[in-house]
């Protein structure tokens, strides 16, 4: 027995078209476990801080892929931060490892109001190129739990560069529905890209 | 909806050789391209990534690895090769099991931004590695080879796949 797909007009007087599969003609729905979740260009007037609002609580994972680039001068090689759910409370931590092209380096803080995980280019770094970052925040909606931050990310200019290792935690057991990104110092530079996606589990 | 995180390509190794086309023509439709690399060589070697195929100067890259015993960071400067170094110890081996790697090439359709590409390698017989690099050029890259360095032949089997990742 075939399925029928009634027309608009309805009855059973009127034209039906047959088809052999359930779909009747229509596209099969697909499901994928790594969505685009919002995404943030900073236009001409630069940014001071890039949110993520109203997270949606489907996945089971995050993560933000990023490229920046601070306003102004200076020719340092910044990290930048990220905060959660507005909390500006001394709840987080953090430990890197990188390397410089001379050599290795490692560190690591006491609770502090914001998680360094965010590499940016300073602005008068070799025009045109912007620090990279891939930063994963694992189970983040789940209570029972505080928050894991894992980042890689660093900054290559023409004569020097920096690559980090970045793993944090957000001492809090809620569920993540924001994400504050922002400098320590200047804005972000135009052209600077940043792409939250999420990540479902099984 | 359609596909966030896209297989665009996929290359394995069929004849043992020094180069290979990972792919031409990419789609600029997509935000950031993955490359990831599982294979073996003849002998320890290094494999570098050229873009758009450019054998240029416009190359650097800064990397931090570990062999087991010492951790160390090394700094490729522009004008010391003609292809992006991404990997740093050997990663590459018969012997060793060879190795793998995750090349990630961040607005690679990005026409105003030089291109940053972040890349972490690892085998478990000599070392493990994690880099950031540069291709000083604002154009698209539309192109990918893998080369090997000093001659040495990459592998029969050794696999490259490409993704694209697209955000909405």
């Amino acid at each position: 027995m075939g399925v029928y797909k009634l027309s608009a007009a309805g009855g059973l007087a009127t034209p039906r078209t047959n088809y052999s599969s359930f779909l009747a003609g229509n596209p099969a729905v697909e499901f994928f476990a790594y969505e685009s979740i919002a995404t943030v260009t900073v236009g001409a007037g630069g940014a001071s801080v890039i949110t993520f609002d109203s997270i949606p609580s489907t996945y089971t994972h995050l993560q933000i892929r990023a490229i920046a680039r601070r306003t102004g001068s200076g020719t340092d090689t910044p990290t930048d931060w990220l905060r959660i759910n507005q909390d500006t409370g001394n709840n987080y931590t953090w430990h890197y490892l990188g390397g410089n092209g001379t050599s290795p380096f490692a560190g690591g803080s006491s609770p502090q109001n914001r998680a360094y995980v965010l590499f940016t280019t300073a602005g008068g770094q070799t025009a045109n190129t912007f620090g990279v970052s891939i930063i994963d925040i694992l189970d983040y909606k789940n209570t029972d739990k505080y928050k894991t931050i894992r980042a890689l990310g660093g900054n290559e200019n023409s004569d020097n560069g920096q690559v980090k290792f970045y793993s944090s935690a957000w001492m809090n057991t809620s569920a993540i529905t924001r994400i504050d990104l922002d400098t320590d110092a200047n804005d972000f530079a135009q052209y600077s890209h940043f792409a939250l996606y999420g990540i479902k589990g099984a | 909806m359609t596909a966030t995180y896209n297989k665009i390509s996929a290359v394995t190794v069929s004849t043992a050789g020094t180069s290979f086309l990972i792919m031409d023509s990419i789609p600029q439709t997509y935000t950031d391209l993955v490359l990831i690399v599982n294979g073996s060589a003849a002998a320890a070697m290094q494999i570098r990534m050229r873009l758009n195929n450019n054998s240029g100067s416009g190359y650097s890259s800064t990397v931090l690895g570990g062999n087991g015993s010492t951790a160390s960071s090394t700094r490729t400067p522009q004008g010391a090769v003609d292809a992006l170094p991404v990997d740093y110890f050997a990663t590459f081996t018969s012997t060793s099991g060879g190795g793998t790697g995750i090349i990630n090439l961040m607005n690679y359709s990005n026409t105003t931004t030089k291109k940053t590409v972040l890349f972490r390698a690892n085998t478990a017989g000599s070392g493990v590695s994690v880099g950031v690099g540069l291709y000083d050029s604002t154009s698209a890259i539309t192109r990918i080879d893998i080369i090997s360095v000093g001659g040495t032949n990459i592998s029969v089997g050794s696999t490259f796949t490409l993704y694209g990742i697209k955000a909405e």
